[in-house]
Protein backbone atom coordinates (compact mmCIF):
# COMPACT_ATOMS: atom_id res chain seq x y z
CA UNK A 1 0.00 0.00 0.00
CA UNK A 2 2.72 2.11 0.75
CA UNK A 3 4.71 1.40 -2.15
CA UNK A 4 1.44 2.66 -4.52
CA UNK A 5 0.91 5.61 -2.67
CA UNK A 6 4.58 7.08 -2.85
CA UNK A 7 4.08 5.67 -6.84
CA UNK A 8 1.61 7.88 -7.50
CA UNK A 9 3.40 10.59 -5.71
CA UNK A 10 5.80 10.63 -7.98
CA UNK A 11 3.93 10.64 -10.88
CA UNK A 12 1.71 14.33 -9.29
CA UNK A 13 5.50 15.20 -8.41
CA UNK A 14 6.57 14.93 -11.85
CA UNK A 15 3.23 17.14 -12.93
CA UNK A 16 4.22 19.92 -10.17
CA UNK A 17 7.62 19.84 -11.14
CA UNK A 18 6.91 20.30 -14.75
CA UNK A 19 4.87 23.77 -13.98
CA UNK A 20 7.79 24.59 -11.32
CA UNK A 21 10.20 24.10 -14.06
CA UNK A 22 8.53 26.42 -16.55
CA UNK A 23 8.41 29.19 -13.51
CA UNK A 24 11.77 28.19 -12.22
CA UNK A 25 13.24 28.94 -16.10
CA UNK A 26 11.00 32.32 -16.66
CA UNK A 27 12.76 33.55 -12.79
CA UNK A 28 16.11 32.38 -13.40
CA UNK A 29 16.28 34.68 -16.73
CA UNK A 30 14.64 37.00 -16.51
CA UNK A 31 13.87 37.68 -12.72
CA UNK A 32 9.83 38.00 -13.06
CA UNK A 33 8.48 35.64 -10.73
CA UNK A 34 5.17 34.50 -12.96
CA UNK A 35 1.76 33.67 -11.05
CA UNK A 36 -0.06 33.41 -14.18
CA UNK A 37 1.83 29.82 -15.16
CA UNK A 38 -0.84 27.81 -13.92
CA UNK A 39 -3.35 30.10 -15.55
CA UNK A 40 -1.54 30.44 -18.87
CA UNK A 41 -1.48 26.53 -18.89
CA UNK A 42 -5.16 25.75 -18.28
CA UNK A 43 -6.29 28.13 -21.43
CA UNK A 44 -3.43 26.10 -23.53
CA UNK A 45 -5.10 23.02 -22.12
CA UNK A 46 -8.50 24.28 -23.47
CA UNK A 47 -6.80 24.99 -26.68
CA UNK A 48 -5.93 21.27 -26.80
CA UNK A 49 -9.16 20.43 -26.03
CA UNK A 50 -10.60 22.16 -28.99
CA UNK A 51 -8.57 20.67 -31.07
CA UNK A 52 -9.39 17.20 -30.11
CA UNK A 53 -13.52 17.61 -29.40
CA UNK A 54 -14.05 20.39 -32.14
CA UNK A 55 -11.85 19.58 -35.01
CA UNK A 56 -11.60 16.24 -33.98
CA UNK A 57 -7.43 15.57 -34.32
CA UNK A 58 -5.48 13.39 -32.71
CA UNK A 59 -4.25 13.49 -29.41
CA UNK A 60 -0.59 13.93 -30.46
CA UNK A 61 -1.76 16.23 -32.86
CA UNK A 62 -4.06 18.46 -30.74
CA UNK A 63 -1.19 18.08 -27.73
CA UNK A 64 1.66 19.89 -30.14
CA UNK A 65 -0.52 22.06 -31.93
CA UNK A 66 -1.32 23.21 -28.56
CA UNK A 67 2.21 23.40 -27.70
CA UNK A 68 2.78 25.82 -30.60
CA UNK A 69 0.15 27.77 -29.49
CA UNK A 70 1.57 28.01 -25.46
CA UNK A 71 4.93 29.16 -26.87
CA UNK A 72 3.23 31.88 -28.92
CA UNK A 73 1.32 32.65 -25.52
CA UNK A 74 4.57 32.97 -23.30
CA UNK A 75 6.35 35.24 -25.97
CA UNK A 76 2.70 37.72 -26.41
CA UNK A 77 2.42 37.95 -22.87
CA UNK A 78 5.95 38.78 -21.78
CA UNK A 79 6.15 41.44 -25.19
CA UNK A 80 2.34 43.05 -24.34
CA UNK A 81 2.69 43.21 -20.88
CA UNK A 82 6.02 42.47 -19.52
CA UNK A 83 8.73 44.01 -21.37
CA UNK A 84 7.14 47.88 -20.94
CA UNK A 85 7.52 47.88 -16.89
CA UNK A 86 10.22 45.19 -16.59
CA UNK A 87 12.94 48.02 -15.12
CA UNK A 88 9.85 48.63 -12.75
CA UNK A 89 9.96 47.35 -9.06
CA UNK A 90 9.68 43.88 -8.20
CA UNK A 91 6.74 44.25 -6.32
CA UNK A 92 4.96 46.19 -9.62
CA UNK A 93 5.92 43.09 -11.84
CA UNK A 94 4.24 40.59 -9.09
CA UNK A 95 0.91 42.44 -9.11
CA UNK A 96 1.21 41.94 -12.79
CA UNK A 97 1.16 39.01 -13.19
CA UNK A 98 -1.00 38.62 -10.33
CA UNK A 99 -3.37 40.56 -12.66
CA UNK A 100 -3.06 38.18 -15.40
CA UNK A 101 -4.13 35.29 -13.32
CA UNK A 102 -7.04 37.14 -12.47
CA UNK A 103 -7.71 38.20 -16.39
CA UNK A 104 -6.47 34.64 -17.60
CA UNK A 105 -9.67 32.90 -15.31
CA UNK A 106 -11.73 35.11 -15.54
CA UNK A 107 -12.13 34.83 -19.59
CA UNK A 108 -11.62 31.25 -19.51
CA UNK A 109 -14.57 31.36 -17.01
CA UNK A 110 -16.71 33.86 -19.91
CA UNK A 111 -15.42 31.48 -22.94
CA UNK A 112 -15.45 28.36 -21.92
CA UNK A 113 -17.97 27.91 -18.50
CA UNK A 114 -16.97 26.65 -15.17
CA UNK A 115 -18.25 22.79 -15.39
CA UNK A 116 -15.53 20.30 -15.28
CA UNK A 117 -14.85 18.03 -18.66
CA UNK A 118 -12.79 15.24 -19.15
CA UNK A 119 -9.97 15.42 -20.93
CA UNK A 120 -7.74 12.25 -22.57
CA UNK A 121 -4.82 10.71 -21.13
CA UNK A 122 -1.68 10.55 -23.17
CA UNK A 123 -1.91 6.96 -23.59
CA UNK A 124 -4.87 4.72 -23.04
CA UNK A 125 -4.12 1.23 -21.46
CA UNK A 126 -5.07 -0.45 -18.62
CA UNK A 127 -3.08 -0.55 -15.45
CA UNK A 128 -0.50 -3.40 -15.11
CA UNK A 129 1.40 -4.80 -11.69
CA UNK A 130 4.83 -4.17 -10.77
CA UNK A 131 5.11 -5.80 -7.34
CA UNK A 132 2.39 -4.25 -5.59
CA UNK A 133 2.00 -1.54 -7.23
CA UNK A 134 -0.35 -0.89 -9.95
CA UNK A 135 1.16 1.88 -12.91
CA UNK A 136 -0.46 2.57 -16.26
CA UNK A 137 1.34 3.17 -19.29
CA UNK A 138 0.28 6.72 -19.25
CA UNK A 139 1.99 7.21 -15.64
CA UNK A 140 4.80 5.98 -17.17
CA UNK A 141 4.81 8.16 -19.96
CA UNK A 142 4.49 11.20 -17.77
CA UNK A 143 7.51 10.52 -15.54
CA UNK A 144 9.94 9.50 -18.74
CA UNK A 145 8.57 12.33 -20.32
CA UNK A 146 9.01 14.65 -17.45
CA UNK A 147 12.77 13.73 -16.92
CA UNK A 148 13.59 13.80 -20.36
CA UNK A 149 12.29 17.68 -19.93
CA UNK A 150 14.25 18.00 -17.40
CA UNK A 151 17.34 16.59 -18.83
CA UNK A 152 16.75 18.87 -22.06
CA UNK A 153 16.30 21.60 -20.37
CA UNK A 154 19.32 21.56 -18.19
CA UNK A 155 21.22 20.62 -21.16
CA UNK A 156 19.96 23.84 -23.39
CA UNK A 157 20.96 26.21 -20.26
CA UNK A 158 24.32 24.82 -19.15
CA UNK A 159 25.69 23.57 -22.51
CA UNK A 160 24.62 25.69 -25.52
CA UNK A 161 25.40 29.07 -26.81
CA UNK A 162 21.91 30.34 -26.05
CA UNK A 163 22.10 28.57 -22.56
CA UNK A 164 25.16 30.87 -22.01
CA UNK A 165 23.07 34.18 -23.30
CA UNK A 166 19.97 33.21 -21.01
CA UNK A 167 22.18 32.80 -17.71
CA UNK A 168 24.49 36.33 -19.08
CA UNK A 169 20.89 38.51 -19.33
CA UNK A 170 19.76 37.13 -16.09
CA UNK A 171 22.89 38.34 -14.53
CA UNK A 172 23.49 41.41 -16.41
CA UNK A 173 21.03 43.14 -18.78
CA UNK A 174 23.87 45.40 -20.47
CA UNK A 175 26.47 43.96 -19.96
CA UNK A 176 24.91 40.81 -22.19
CA UNK A 177 23.46 43.22 -24.97
CA UNK A 178 27.34 44.57 -25.01
CA UNK A 179 28.34 41.41 -25.96
CA UNK A 180 25.72 41.13 -29.03
CA UNK A 181 23.05 39.37 -27.55
CA UNK A 182 19.54 40.30 -27.93
CA UNK A 183 18.38 40.42 -24.69
CA UNK A 184 14.98 41.14 -25.48
CA UNK A 185 14.87 38.26 -28.15
CA UNK A 186 16.32 36.07 -24.96
CA UNK A 187 13.67 36.87 -22.68
CA UNK A 188 10.53 36.47 -25.74
CA UNK A 189 12.14 32.69 -26.22
CA UNK A 190 12.14 32.15 -21.96
CA UNK A 191 8.76 32.63 -21.80
CA UNK A 192 8.01 30.82 -24.90
CA UNK A 193 9.44 27.68 -23.27
CA UNK A 194 8.61 28.35 -20.21
CA UNK A 195 4.69 29.06 -20.97
CA UNK A 196 5.26 25.55 -23.19
CA UNK A 197 6.46 23.89 -20.03
CA UNK A 198 3.22 24.97 -18.24
CA UNK A 199 1.01 23.80 -20.61
CA UNK A 200 2.92 20.32 -21.05
CA UNK A 201 2.18 20.29 -16.90
CA UNK A 202 -1.46 21.46 -17.71
CA UNK A 203 -2.42 18.80 -20.38
CA UNK A 204 -1.08 16.40 -18.16
CA UNK A 205 -2.90 17.01 -14.91
CA UNK A 206 -6.20 17.54 -17.00
CA UNK A 207 -7.53 14.14 -17.05
CA UNK A 208 -7.05 14.15 -12.87
CA UNK A 209 -8.35 17.43 -12.32
CA UNK A 210 -10.85 17.70 -15.29
CA UNK A 211 -10.80 20.20 -17.29
CA UNK A 212 -12.31 23.66 -16.18
CA UNK A 213 -10.77 27.72 -15.28
CA UNK A 214 -9.68 26.51 -11.75
CA UNK A 215 -8.02 23.11 -12.32
CA UNK A 216 -4.25 24.42 -11.91
CA UNK A 217 -5.07 26.19 -8.40
CA UNK A 218 -3.88 23.33 -6.89
CA UNK A 219 -1.39 22.25 -8.92
CA UNK A 220 0.26 26.21 -9.18
CA UNK A 221 0.26 26.21 -5.69
CA UNK A 222 2.19 23.14 -5.82
CA UNK A 223 4.93 23.67 -7.91
CA UNK A 224 4.97 27.34 -6.38
CA UNK A 225 6.02 24.89 -3.12
CA UNK A 226 8.47 22.40 -5.39
CA UNK A 227 10.04 25.81 -6.90
CA UNK A 228 11.03 27.04 -3.68
CA UNK A 229 11.82 23.65 -2.07
CA UNK A 230 14.53 22.85 -4.90
CA UNK A 231 15.92 26.60 -4.33
CA UNK A 232 13.73 28.59 -7.19
CA UNK A 233 16.68 28.38 -10.03
CA UNK A 234 17.77 25.04 -10.05
CA UNK A 235 16.07 22.69 -12.37
CA UNK A 236 17.03 19.32 -11.25
CA UNK A 237 15.78 20.59 -8.04
CA UNK A 238 12.06 21.74 -9.25
CA UNK A 239 11.42 18.00 -10.53
CA UNK A 240 12.66 16.44 -7.58
CA UNK A 241 11.15 19.13 -5.50
CA UNK A 242 7.51 18.86 -6.92
CA UNK A 243 8.58 14.93 -6.31
CA UNK A 244 9.31 15.13 -2.59
CA UNK A 245 5.89 17.51 -2.58
CA UNK A 246 3.84 14.63 -4.35
CA UNK A 247 5.17 11.97 -2.50
CA UNK A 248 4.60 13.66 1.14
CA UNK A 249 1.40 14.96 0.45
CA UNK A 250 0.15 11.71 -0.75
CA UNK A 251 1.45 10.34 2.50
CA UNK A 252 -0.05 13.01 4.18
CA UNK A 253 -3.92 12.19 2.85
CA UNK A 254 -3.39 8.77 4.01
CA UNK A 255 -2.01 8.89 7.54
CA UNK A 256 -3.91 12.21 8.49
CA UNK A 257 -6.26 13.07 6.05
CA UNK A 258 -6.50 14.46 2.09
CA UNK A 259 -7.80 17.81 3.75
CA UNK A 260 -4.59 18.31 5.74
CA UNK A 261 -2.18 17.46 2.34
CA UNK A 262 -1.62 21.49 1.97
CA UNK A 263 -1.10 22.45 5.07
CA UNK A 264 1.14 19.83 5.71
CA UNK A 265 2.86 20.66 2.57
CA UNK A 266 3.63 23.99 3.78
CA UNK A 267 4.58 22.95 6.73
CA UNK A 268 7.30 20.90 5.50
CA UNK A 269 8.79 24.27 3.34
CA UNK A 270 8.76 26.24 6.30
CA UNK A 271 10.93 23.63 7.87
CA UNK A 272 13.43 22.96 5.17
CA UNK A 273 13.47 27.00 4.55
CA UNK A 274 14.19 27.14 8.03
CA UNK A 275 17.25 24.73 7.91
CA UNK A 276 18.40 25.82 4.63
CA UNK A 277 17.43 29.42 3.83
CA UNK A 278 17.64 28.94 -0.11
CA UNK A 279 15.89 25.73 -0.47
CA UNK A 280 17.49 22.33 -1.19
CA UNK A 281 18.96 22.90 -3.86
CA UNK A 282 19.79 26.50 -3.84
CA UNK A 283 22.39 28.86 -2.63
CA UNK A 284 26.33 29.02 -2.55
CA UNK A 285 26.83 26.07 -5.26
CA UNK A 286 23.48 27.12 -7.39
CA UNK A 287 25.41 27.24 -10.07
CA UNK A 288 26.40 24.30 -10.62
CA UNK A 289 23.42 22.92 -10.27
CA UNK A 290 22.21 25.42 -13.13
CA UNK B 1 37.98 55.20 -38.76
CA UNK B 2 35.17 56.59 -36.26
CA UNK B 3 33.88 59.86 -36.60
CA UNK B 4 31.05 61.88 -33.96
CA UNK B 5 30.08 65.43 -35.50
CA UNK B 6 27.45 67.48 -33.07
CA UNK B 7 26.58 64.72 -31.19
CA UNK B 8 24.02 66.10 -28.63
CA UNK B 9 22.17 63.76 -25.67
CA UNK B 10 19.47 64.36 -23.43
CA UNK B 11 18.90 62.83 -20.21
CA UNK B 12 15.39 63.76 -19.42
CA UNK B 13 16.12 67.50 -19.57
CA UNK B 14 19.89 67.35 -18.80
CA UNK B 15 21.89 68.34 -21.50
CA UNK B 16 24.50 65.88 -20.98
CA UNK B 17 26.24 66.18 -24.43
CA UNK B 18 26.22 69.37 -25.95
CA UNK B 19 28.10 68.82 -29.90
CA UNK B 20 30.04 66.47 -29.39
CA UNK B 21 32.93 66.32 -32.26
CA UNK B 22 35.24 63.50 -31.63
CA UNK B 23 37.80 61.00 -33.88
CA UNK B 24 39.27 57.90 -33.67
CA UNK B 25 42.11 57.19 -36.47
CA UNK B 26 42.47 53.31 -37.51
CA UNK B 27 44.78 51.56 -34.91
CA UNK B 28 45.65 54.73 -32.58
CA UNK B 29 44.89 55.04 -29.00
CA UNK B 30 42.32 57.96 -28.11
CA UNK B 31 41.61 58.73 -24.85
CA UNK B 32 38.74 60.72 -23.47
CA UNK B 33 38.97 62.59 -19.95
CA UNK B 34 37.61 64.56 -17.31
CA UNK B 35 35.99 64.57 -14.11
CA UNK B 36 32.89 62.36 -12.95
CA UNK B 37 29.75 63.54 -14.41
CA UNK B 38 31.64 65.29 -17.67
CA UNK B 39 29.64 63.22 -20.07
CA UNK B 40 32.47 60.34 -20.71
CA UNK B 41 30.68 57.28 -20.21
CA UNK B 42 27.45 58.45 -22.20
CA UNK B 43 29.98 59.34 -24.89
CA UNK B 44 30.40 55.51 -25.06
CA UNK B 45 27.14 54.76 -24.63
CA UNK B 46 26.91 56.57 -28.13
CA UNK B 47 29.09 54.85 -29.98
CA UNK B 48 28.35 51.65 -28.53
CA UNK B 49 24.36 52.52 -29.50
CA UNK B 50 23.46 52.03 -26.28
CA UNK B 51 21.51 55.41 -26.33
CA UNK B 52 20.40 57.20 -29.45
CA UNK B 53 21.97 60.89 -30.01
CA UNK B 54 18.94 63.70 -30.27
CA UNK B 55 21.59 65.34 -32.57
CA UNK B 56 24.15 64.71 -34.71
CA UNK B 57 26.01 62.58 -37.29
CA UNK B 58 28.05 59.36 -36.39
CA UNK B 59 30.40 57.58 -38.88
CA UNK B 60 32.30 54.51 -38.95
CA UNK B 61 34.74 53.80 -41.53
CA UNK B 62 31.69 55.96 -43.66
CA UNK B 63 28.82 54.77 -43.10
CA UNK B 64 25.96 56.03 -40.51
CA UNK B 65 25.66 54.20 -37.51
CA UNK B 66 22.67 55.91 -36.00
CA UNK B 67 20.08 53.08 -37.76
CA UNK B 68 22.12 50.08 -36.96
CA UNK B 69 21.75 48.06 -33.30
CA UNK B 70 24.42 47.88 -30.53
CA UNK B 71 24.45 43.53 -31.77
CA UNK B 72 25.40 44.64 -35.44
CA UNK B 73 28.02 47.27 -34.00
CA UNK B 74 29.77 44.27 -32.10
CA UNK B 75 29.43 42.42 -35.33
CA UNK B 76 31.37 45.09 -37.05
CA UNK B 77 34.26 45.09 -34.19
CA UNK B 78 33.38 47.87 -32.67
CA UNK B 79 33.24 46.56 -28.31
CA UNK B 80 32.39 48.31 -25.54
CA UNK B 81 34.38 46.92 -22.11
CA UNK B 82 31.86 48.67 -19.68
CA UNK B 83 33.04 50.97 -16.73
CA UNK B 84 32.86 48.90 -13.43
CA UNK B 85 34.16 46.01 -15.44
CA UNK B 86 30.43 44.18 -15.35
CA UNK B 87 32.03 39.99 -15.65
CA UNK B 88 28.55 38.32 -15.32
CA UNK B 89 29.49 37.20 -11.59
CA UNK B 90 27.72 33.77 -11.52
CA UNK B 91 29.11 32.84 -14.67
CA UNK B 92 32.95 30.78 -14.66
CA UNK B 93 35.77 32.70 -16.06
CA UNK B 94 36.01 30.75 -19.41
CA UNK B 95 31.96 30.96 -20.00
CA UNK B 96 33.05 34.67 -19.16
CA UNK B 97 35.65 34.34 -21.87
CA UNK B 98 33.45 32.55 -24.55
CA UNK B 99 30.05 34.63 -24.30
CA UNK B 100 32.80 37.63 -25.51
CA UNK B 101 32.58 35.73 -28.95
CA UNK B 102 28.74 35.39 -29.33
CA UNK B 103 28.23 36.64 -32.57
CA UNK B 104 31.46 35.21 -33.98
CA UNK B 105 30.75 31.76 -36.36
CA UNK B 106 34.91 31.66 -37.13
CA UNK B 107 35.28 29.17 -34.77
CA UNK B 108 38.92 28.35 -35.06
CA UNK B 109 40.06 31.87 -34.96
CA UNK B 110 37.78 32.01 -31.62
CA UNK B 111 40.06 29.45 -30.61
CA UNK B 112 43.10 30.86 -31.30
CA UNK B 113 41.92 33.98 -29.94
CA UNK B 114 41.26 32.15 -26.58
CA UNK B 115 44.58 30.45 -26.27
CA UNK B 116 46.45 34.40 -26.80
CA UNK B 117 43.73 36.03 -24.26
CA UNK B 118 45.40 32.48 -21.85
CA UNK B 119 48.63 33.46 -22.57
CA UNK B 120 48.50 37.43 -22.25
CA UNK B 121 46.19 36.96 -18.73
CA UNK B 122 48.05 33.75 -17.16
CA UNK B 123 46.39 34.76 -13.41
CA UNK B 124 42.99 33.86 -15.73
CA UNK B 125 44.33 30.84 -17.76
CA UNK B 126 44.59 29.32 -13.54
CA UNK B 127 40.83 30.68 -12.81
CA UNK B 128 39.06 29.38 -15.73
CA UNK B 129 36.75 26.95 -13.92
CA UNK B 130 36.48 29.68 -11.29
CA UNK B 131 32.88 32.34 -10.79
CA UNK B 132 33.87 35.47 -11.99
CA UNK B 133 32.51 37.08 -8.91
CA UNK B 134 34.93 35.38 -6.46
CA UNK B 135 38.18 37.00 -8.49
CA UNK B 136 39.84 40.69 -7.47
CA UNK B 137 39.04 43.78 -8.62
CA UNK B 138 42.16 43.29 -11.36
CA UNK B 139 41.15 39.69 -12.36
CA UNK B 140 37.65 41.05 -13.15
CA UNK B 141 39.51 43.88 -15.15
CA UNK B 142 41.69 41.82 -17.12
CA UNK B 143 38.41 39.34 -17.78
CA UNK B 144 36.58 42.20 -18.42
CA UNK B 145 39.53 42.90 -21.25
CA UNK B 146 39.78 39.76 -22.54
CA UNK B 147 35.91 39.19 -22.40
CA UNK B 148 36.08 41.87 -24.94
CA UNK B 149 39.14 40.87 -27.16
CA UNK B 150 37.02 37.64 -27.50
CA UNK B 151 34.85 39.70 -29.79
CA UNK B 152 37.96 40.42 -31.90
CA UNK B 153 37.55 44.05 -32.19
CA UNK B 154 38.85 46.64 -34.26
CA UNK B 155 37.90 49.47 -32.31
CA UNK B 156 37.82 48.80 -27.83
CA UNK B 157 36.10 50.72 -25.90
CA UNK B 158 37.47 51.23 -22.58
CA UNK B 159 35.71 52.56 -19.24
CA UNK B 160 37.36 53.70 -16.66
CA UNK B 161 39.72 50.27 -16.92
CA UNK B 162 41.98 51.54 -13.68
CA UNK B 163 38.26 52.22 -11.51
CA UNK B 164 39.35 51.13 -7.85
CA UNK B 165 42.93 49.17 -8.53
CA UNK B 166 45.84 48.92 -6.90
CA UNK B 167 48.70 51.40 -8.63
CA UNK B 168 50.63 48.40 -9.91
CA UNK B 169 48.15 46.34 -10.85
CA UNK B 170 47.09 49.82 -12.91
CA UNK B 171 50.27 49.85 -14.56
CA UNK B 172 49.96 46.38 -15.62
CA UNK B 173 46.24 46.85 -17.23
CA UNK B 174 47.53 50.18 -19.16
CA UNK B 175 50.82 48.07 -21.00
CA UNK B 176 48.30 45.48 -21.75
CA UNK B 177 46.40 48.18 -22.86
CA UNK B 178 49.00 49.47 -24.86
CA UNK B 179 50.30 45.89 -25.95
CA UNK B 180 46.65 45.12 -27.62
CA UNK B 181 47.10 48.62 -29.32
CA UNK B 182 50.21 47.78 -30.80
CA UNK B 183 48.84 44.29 -31.94
CA UNK B 184 46.61 46.70 -34.39
CA UNK B 185 43.49 47.45 -32.61
CA UNK B 186 42.20 51.45 -32.31
CA UNK B 187 41.95 52.37 -28.48
CA UNK B 188 39.12 54.52 -27.05
CA UNK B 189 40.13 55.39 -23.42
CA UNK B 190 38.05 56.57 -20.99
CA UNK B 191 39.60 57.48 -17.73
CA UNK B 192 40.14 59.78 -15.04
CA UNK B 193 43.53 58.82 -14.41
CA UNK B 194 44.92 61.47 -16.91
CA UNK B 195 48.23 60.85 -16.44
CA UNK B 196 48.94 57.44 -17.25
CA UNK B 197 46.14 58.14 -20.19
CA UNK B 198 48.32 60.41 -21.83
CA UNK B 199 51.06 58.11 -21.43
CA UNK B 200 50.15 56.03 -23.90
CA UNK B 201 47.87 58.13 -26.35
CA UNK B 202 48.24 59.34 -29.49
CA UNK B 203 45.51 61.90 -29.00
CA UNK B 204 43.22 63.29 -25.69
CA UNK B 205 39.97 65.09 -25.72
CA UNK B 206 39.06 66.64 -22.23
CA UNK B 207 35.17 66.73 -21.65
CA UNK B 208 33.50 69.01 -19.31
CA UNK B 209 30.40 69.79 -18.77
CA UNK B 210 29.13 67.43 -21.72
CA UNK B 211 31.40 69.57 -23.83
CA UNK B 212 34.96 68.91 -25.63
CA UNK B 213 36.73 71.66 -23.49
CA UNK B 214 40.20 70.57 -24.59
CA UNK B 215 41.88 68.54 -27.21
CA UNK B 216 45.19 67.83 -28.71
CA UNK B 217 47.84 65.22 -28.56
CA UNK B 218 49.71 64.63 -25.21
CA UNK B 219 52.44 66.74 -26.14
CA UNK B 220 50.18 69.63 -26.75
CA UNK B 221 48.13 69.29 -23.56
CA UNK B 222 51.17 68.80 -21.06
CA UNK B 223 52.85 71.94 -22.55
CA UNK B 224 49.93 74.16 -21.88
CA UNK B 225 50.54 75.15 -17.95
CA UNK B 226 47.04 76.02 -17.67
CA UNK B 227 45.88 73.11 -18.76
CA UNK B 228 47.82 70.76 -16.88
CA UNK B 229 46.47 72.16 -13.27
CA UNK B 230 43.61 72.50 -14.05
CA UNK B 231 42.88 69.10 -15.62
CA UNK B 232 45.75 67.10 -15.05
CA UNK B 233 46.34 68.11 -11.80
CA UNK B 234 50.10 68.58 -11.41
Amino acid sequence: MIAQIVVSGIIFGCIYGLAALGMVLIYKTSDIVNFAQGEMAMIITFIAFMFISKYELPYIASFALALLFAALLGAIVYILFLKPIQSSTPISLIVLTLGLYMIFHGLAGLIWGHSPTSFPRALEGSPFQIGSVFITPNEIFVVIFTICLMLLLFALFRFTKIGLAMRAAAQDMMASELMGIKVTKIFVLTWALGSLLGGVAGMLIAPTTFLHPSMMAEVLIMAFAAAVLGGFVSMPGAVIGGAIIGVFGNLVSYFVGSELRIVFVFLLIIVVLIIRPTGLFGGTQYIKKV
Amino acid sequence: MLKLNNISFYYGKIHALKSINLEIPKGSIVSLLGANGAGKTTTLKVISRLIQPSEGTYELNGDSMLKTSSSNLVKKGVIHCPENRRVFPLLSVEENLNIGAYLRKDKQKVKEDYEKICIMFPRLKERLKQVAGTLSGGEQQMLAIGRSLMGAPKLLLLDEPSLGLAPNIIQEIFRTIKKINVEGTAILLVEQNAHLSLEISDYSYILENGRVALQGTPEELRGNKDISKLYLGV
